[in-house]
């Protein structure tokens, strides 16, 4: 399993390419990116400077995607965003991160072809869909985070694409990421889905659950033997997405080491305390 | 002025108690649009003939296994039918029963992957309603549906509770998160609408709602509101 890391700079860049990461990926400010109010997409200060971090991410056979996955294309403009795009690919990106279908659909195609990859708030749950992105062009998918891997794991086999799993222990959504209007809104800054509620003539609390450690461990083993990519989100300081780096590199390290999934539940059970920690 | 239908949204546990329909109502929903474990069966589907009205088969987005299970029922009860209308969430259900069964499955756009879909232009939108030849579009905004409409496409309301999330961690089978056979849905999730903290969300089984949804200025082509809530 190779490691996708999101980068917020070209200095992040260095860091993650120096200590093995296989592919970076990272959203810009004039395109549409699910990140963006959060101010964590790439500031790139010239073409020059730019072309030069594609050149040196190349050379050392890392690859670098640009994350266009914020669904709402009407709030940007798509054919502002997609002429952008071409430049990007022009320039040496690799390809696009996206959720919908339209950017694949009216790409020009008599410009260079991007390599496509599904972002996983395109909401793609079964088999009969990665056949319609793949019949698009789409070459890898990302699975919907907060699916299980029991309900996964019939999209990996001979689907004709790659596919990338999320750290779940580093971030998960357990509602359906990207159509959840629970975070801000009627809650303000706070997670709607950590809030927890009383119903009715009920003191018992009711709350959406997060996996346990156990349950983070069974994903990850399972995600590892069956995922061709581990890819680790850009929505953390660098301290915080350093360490979760070198954890998971610790996790594959492991799952490789370990006889089977009980040996490997019982000696990851340390990293995936210390990485629910970096949460707390 | 075009008249609007009417059609009542019932979870397959509620048809099975079903004493009244309201007069006006000539379609019903069975299913959800949120819970891959409430799936309509071909004898619900039979029951509402039966009641003198037209079934739409509710389907939420569906993983693997319930998108096989939905299939069968659709395919079971096209044996006697001719052809049915179904409210799909995702785009591999769409995409799977299209090519499966073709003009004999009406396809509705549900409100879930309205909401994904109403994130692209409305040329998108235009272009996915012909290639699938869909029937409506449903949504429980009032901006879309006016821009649906606006656009000459055919709009469902979602009234009066609007869509605000899915988890898929259900509250109630939290032991049994994978075993639908140890955990009665159909018994044990709750088919109110709870209203939550200070009530501005409702709680009804996996998913959550606000109220209300502000109708439409232009009148949309079907209406649809929960069974309990006529």
């Amino acid at each position: 399993m190779k490691i996708k890391a999101g980068i917020c700079s070209f200095d992040e860049a260095e860091w993650f390419i120096s200590n093995g990461a296989n592919e970076l990926y990272f959203g810009l400010s004039d395109l549409p990116s699910h990140v963006d109010n959060l101010g964590e997409n790439l500031r790139i200060g010239n073409r020059h400077d730019f072309e030069d971090s594609i050149k040196f991410a190349h050379s050392h056979g890392c690859g670098l995607f640009v994350a266009v996955n914020d669904i709402n294309v009407n709030v940007f403009g798509i054919d502002k965003a997609l002429k952008k795009m071409q430049l990007l690919t022009e320039c040496g990106i690799d390809g696009f991160i996206v959720a919908s279908p339209e950017f694949i659909l009216r790409y020009p195609k008599n410009a260079r072809n991007p390599e496509w990859h599904l972002s996983c708030l395109a909401m793609c749950l079964n088999r009969s869909a990665l056949s319609f992105y793949r019949s698009l062009g789409v070459k890898r998918f990302a699975v919907y985070q907060s699916l299980f891997p029991e309900e996964a794991i019939s999209m990996f086999k001979d689907s004709g694409m790659e596919s990338e799993v999320f750290l779940q222990a580093d971030e998960i959504c357990v509602n359906y990421d990207g159509l959840c209007q629970g975070c801000g809104g009627l809650f303000g800054n706070k997670k709607f889905c950590q809030l927890p509620f009383s119903m009715p003539g009920s003191s018992r609390k009711f709350h959406c659950i997060r996996p346990g450690l156990r349950a983070d461990a069974h994903s990850f083993y399972v995600f590892a033997h069956n995922a061709d990519w581990l890819k680790l989100v850009r929505k953390s300081d660098f301290s915080h997405r350093k360490q979760v780096f070198n954890f998971a590199k610790e996790l594959l390290a492991l799952v490789r080491e370990s006889k089977d999934e009980e040996a490997f539940l019982s000696m990851s059970k340390q990293i995936f305390l210390d990485i629910r920690r970096l949460h707390d | 002025m075009i008249n609007a239908e009417y059609a009542a949204a019932l979870l397959p546990a509620q048809l099975s108690r079903l004493k009244r329909i309201p007069d006006k109502v000539s379609v019903i929903y069975v299913g959800s649009d949120a819970c891959e474990r409430l799936l309509p069966e071909c004898c619900h589907l039979e029951k509402i003939i039966d009641l003198g009205k037209k079934p739409i088969a509710a389907l939420p987005a569906l993983t693997d296994f319930y998108l096989n299970k939905s299939c069968a029922v659709i395919e079971e009860f096209l044996k006697k039918h001719d052809e049915i209308e179904v409210s799909v969430n995702d785009i591999g259900t769409l995409t799977l029963l299209h090519n499966e069964f073709s003009s004999r499955v009406k396809i509705s756009i549900g409100r879930i992957l309205c909401y994904l879909w109403n994130k692209n232009s409305i040329y998108f939108t235009q272009e996915m309603s012909k290639k699938f030849g869909i029937s409506f579009f449903e949504t429980d905004e009032e901006q879309t549906a006016s821009n649906l409409m606006k656009s000459n496409l055919k709009v469902a309301f979602h009234y009066p509770y609007k869509y605000y999330g899915i988890t898929r961690r259900c509250f109630y089978a939290q032991d049994n998160q994978l075993s639908a056979e140890k955990f009665s849905c159909s018994k044990l999730c709750p088919e109110k609408y709870i209203p939550l903290g200070k009530g501005d969300v409702f709680l009804r089984g996996n998913a959550y709602y606000s109220k209300p949804a502000k109708m439409p200025e232009l009148m949309p082509g079907r209406i649809i509101i929960p069974y309990d809530s006529y």
